[in-house]
């Protein structure tokens, strides 16, 4: 199911919430999208996925937070005055998402182009949903579900 | 119905019938107890009143009904016996399953309450009490009413038709018979009650005009009006109506005596009718005379606390609210020391204060005291016994002990079953009893009590108590264990097979326990609530089921320790003791780090290297925790002890779902996340 709602949004003009991961361009649904956050303390937790950097207090409750570069095989780079957490909701899921950068809210117009066919079959590429161009420049859609691990038919 | 009222008047309805239910229990007890009449009778009075304001009028007639005859009793014109008492409480019961319909949205008149009904009114008119009456009785009044008059007044209508005549207006007791051959009787009735709308107002109709519409009648019906139009009138114009076989007008004189409900017996009943007919006139000097004795003996009843309902959502977001408040200060605590600013550091210091009290009543507001479970369980002591056969006594100590409101809300259900447990296969018939020297009368013991950082409730009974052997030869019948397994087990080791799937030692099945689910239920359900079931036992002499529950899931006191820079928290009812060692202190028996203890050698867990945390210095101290898990134990090596703490426990979600290490985390005063573990894992 909600592979084929990122279809359908993909479909029709969608607001991007864009951020940077190293030098590339990343771009989630605003829907997703719950709110920005400043870098605070991250506890690790020991025994979980490599991917989950750890847990957060959001206003009092517990927030996991998944370290995107590690999630997409990207290499580490050092927190920044410009890291932010992004945290999202998939279905009833919530989560932080580590960012090098949030860069701005775009609004996508085109069918952003199959990523099956554009990357090669990499490891990362299930975690992909397409990719958006906007004059050029290009924004990397994230198939949230896949990246948090949620089962989808 | 669907309003905000509704879950309102569920809690409340439930709460009242469970006074109700307690009230009754006092009075079986002890019958002349007029001070609990009395607030019986208030009980009463108030459902009846709640349930015709939600328009729920089979509840408030029924309430109605047994109000009477409160009334009566109160007034001491009716003596309280036996009898009474079981149909009072059938009504109770009925009562409950009608508020449960409501609850559930199906109609409330899915229970038959006619009978009670009845019966009811039978007592309070002082007739014998109508048996059983045959199942079709819903239906019934509407067809032998036929007979005189198949309406019955209540005050309430019987004002409302003295008022009219002030004005002029007449009451008129219509009663309206369709033909043998109608089809749409609903449509019918419909068209007769609309006619009569228009005449005059309708106060009643029998059967109600729900029952109507859904065809819940014979050929017949009755219906009084208020109105000015002539009987003839009425009676033509209803007659007007198709398929109308006959049209019975009638005045209705609010002064006269009510008819007797059963037609059949005029004769019987009408002398003994008498003193029910005018108890308005003979109680009053009674009452006036009683006046001044009820009155202190009121004012002795008991002192209801003042309390709102909260939605226990709210209390979660108010919790967490409260976190981030704390957070907060501690920031600007951290402000005020970096810039120096006295006034500030000063001011919040007030307000830690403020918040610290804040924070601890929050949490106290979730508590609540087992009381609330252990109030049911009386009543069912009482008539499951009866129905087995059984004298039982059923002692209830520590019900003001508290616990958290999610535990609350689960425990009921256990506790139940081992209750009923204990009831049917623990106490003995009171013949067999009586061969084994004891007291006739079972002892059923039902305890709570703190122990620590948790609550411990205990079901204990001196009946038969669990045979090992026999557990042992069902536990091989059943092909749980081989023989040789089950001899090796000592005597506690195999009782506590009971509490494995598929166990039942029940010889015979009965309704009461034995359905082949049992401890092991219990069991899973106490263990989800993260507590503990047990059980000791004597043959002959009795048997002990103990529960422990933590004090609460939500908060609990734990000792913050510190492995290298990351902070963890551990469960305070799970440590031993702490001590501080030197490096040298750890020993190495077979391999195995271990430290000795006052003679005991016990194994540590470094919990440096176990959770990979990584090293940033060397400590020449170390700190051992030193922790249990059932009997096991083991000393957890941290490297610094911050201290004891009330913490929030929030659970990690589902992306941690198979991490069984951490029984959660908690959000610390300096905004940071620290994980709590679970000992018994960490252990294993």
């Amino acid at each position: 199911m909600a592979n084929t709602d990122t279809k359908q949004q993909i479909i029709d003009d969608m607001q991007v919430v864009a951020f940077k991961l190293r030098d590339e361009e990343y771009g989630i649904s605003i829907l997703n999208v719950q709110e920005i956050r400043n870098l605070t303390d991250i506890t690790r937790v020991p025994f979980s996925a490599d991917f989950i950097k750890g847990v957060i207090n959001l206003r009092g409750s517990v927030l996991p937070v998944i370290d995107l570069k590690q999630r997409l095989g990207l290499a580490e780079t050092p927190y920044t005055d410009s890291t932010r957490i992004v945290t999202v909701t998939i279905d009833d899921l919530h989560v932080g998402m580590l960012v090098d950068a949030v860069t701005e809210v775009l609004t996508l117009e085109n069918r952003p182009v199959d990523t099956k066919k554009a990357i090669n079959s990499k490891e990362g590429s299930r975690f992909l949903s397409g990719i958006g161009n906007i004059d050029g420049r290009l924004i990397i859609m994230l198939n949230l579900p896949e990246i948090v691990g949620l089962p989808q038919e | 119905m669907e309003n905000q009222y509704m879950e309102m008047f569920l809690d409340e309805s439930h709460e009242h019938l469970q006074s109700l239910n307690e009230g009754l229990l006092k009075l079986e007890e002890n019958k002349d107890d007029v001070s609990v009449v009395n607030d019986i009778f208030r009980n009463a009075h108030t459902l009846k009143g709640m349930s015709a304001t939600m328009g729920y009028n089979k509840i408030a007639e029924l309430t109605h009904e047994m109000e009477d005859v409160l009334d009566l009793i109160r007034k001491e014109q009716l003596k309280l016996d036996e009898n009474i008492i079981d149909i009072l409480f059938k009504c109770l019961d009925s009562l409950e399953q009608m508020v449960d319909n409501v609850g559930n949205g199906d109609p409330e008149d899915l229970v038959d309450v006619s009978d009670l009904v009845k019966k009811l009114s039978a007592i309070s008119k002082g007739e014998p009490v109508p048996d059983a009456a045959p199942a079709a009785a819903g239906a019934a009044p509407a067809a032998d009413g036929a007979a005189a008059n198949g309406i019955e007044l209540e005050d309430v209508d019987r004002d409302v038709i003295r008022q009219a005549k002030k004005s002029g207006l007449q009451g008129i007791h219509v009663k309206v018979t369709l033909t043998e051959a109608c089809v749409l009787k609903s449509a019918r009735s419909y068209m007769v009650m609309n006619t009569l709308d228009e005449l005059g107002d309708v106060i009643k109709s029998v059967p109600p005009a729900e029952d109507l519409e859904q065809e819940k009648f014979e050929n017949s019906f009755d219906v009084l009006v208020v109105t000015d139009a002539e009987p003839k009138a009425i009676k033509d114009a209803i007659l007007s109506i198709s398929e109308i076989e006959k049209v019975e007008c009638e005045e209705v004189d609010p002064d006269a005596q009510p008819a007797p409900a059963v037609a059949a017996a005029p004769a019987a009943a009408a002398p003994a009718a008498k003193p029910a007919a005018s108890p308005a006139a003979a109680a009053k000097p009674a009452a006036a005379a009683k006046k001044p004795a009820a009155k202190p003996a009121q004012k002795k009843t008991h002192h209801q606390s003042q309390s709102v309902r909260v939605d226990i959502e709210k209390l979660d977001t108010l919790m967490n609210l409260m976190g981030e408040l704390v957070i907060n200060k501690v920031r600007l605590e951290q402000i005020g020391q970096t810039h120096r600013l006295a006034e500030l550091t000063e001011t919040l210091e007030q307000m830690d204060r403020v918040t610290t009290d804040l924070q601890n009543i929050v949490m106290k507001v979730r508590m609540v005291p087992v009381s609330a479970v252990f109030n049911r369980f009386p009543r069912m002591v009482r008539d499951v016994s009866k129905e087995l056969n059984k004298e039982i006594n059923l002692t209830i100590e520590g019900e003001e002990t508290e616990l958290d409101r999610t535990v609350i809300d689960e425990i009921g259900d256990p506790l139940m079953h081992l209750l009923r447990n204990s009831l049917d296969h623990g106490v003995e018939h009171p013949d067999d009893r009586e061969k084994k020297g004891k007291p006739r009368t079972g002892e059923v013991g039902l305890i709570a009590r703190h122990e620590g950082n948790n609550v411990v409730i205990m079901v204990t009974d001196d009946g038969a108590g669990i045979n090992a052997d026999v557990i042992r030869r069902k536990a091989v019948e059943k092909g749980m264990i081989t023989e040789d397994e089950a001899n090796k087990l000592d005597d506690a080791d195999a009782v506590r097979l009971i509490f494995l799937p598929g166990f039942s030692t029940a010889e015979q099945i009965t309704d009461i326990s034995g359905r082949g689910v049992g401890m092991d239920v219990v069991r899973s359900k106490i263990e989800s609530l993260s507590g503990h079931v047990d059980v000791e036992t004597q043959v002959d002499k009795g048997s002990i089921f103990k529960i422990k529950l933590p004090l609460t899931l939500a908060i609990i006191q734990a000792m913050l320790v510190k492995i290298q820079e990351e902070m963890y928290a551990i469960p305070l009812g799970s440590i031993d003791s702490t001590i501080n060692i030197q490096p040298t202190d750890i020993k190495t028996v077979q391999n195995k780090e271990v430290i000795v203890l006052r003679g005991e050698i016990i194994p540590i867990i470094r919990m440096e290297e176990t959770f990979q945390v990584p090293h940033v210095k060397d400590s020449d101290e170390l700190f051992v925790v030193v922790v249990h898990a059932g009997e096991a134990k083991a000393g957890i090596v941290v490297d610094n002890l911050i201290g004891q703490q009330e913490i929030v426990i929030k659970t990690l979600g589902n992306l941690f779902a198979g991490l069984k290490m951490f029984s959660g985390a908690t959000v610390l005063g300096d905004g940071r996340v620290a994980l709590i573990l679970d000992v018994a894992t960490m252990m294993q």
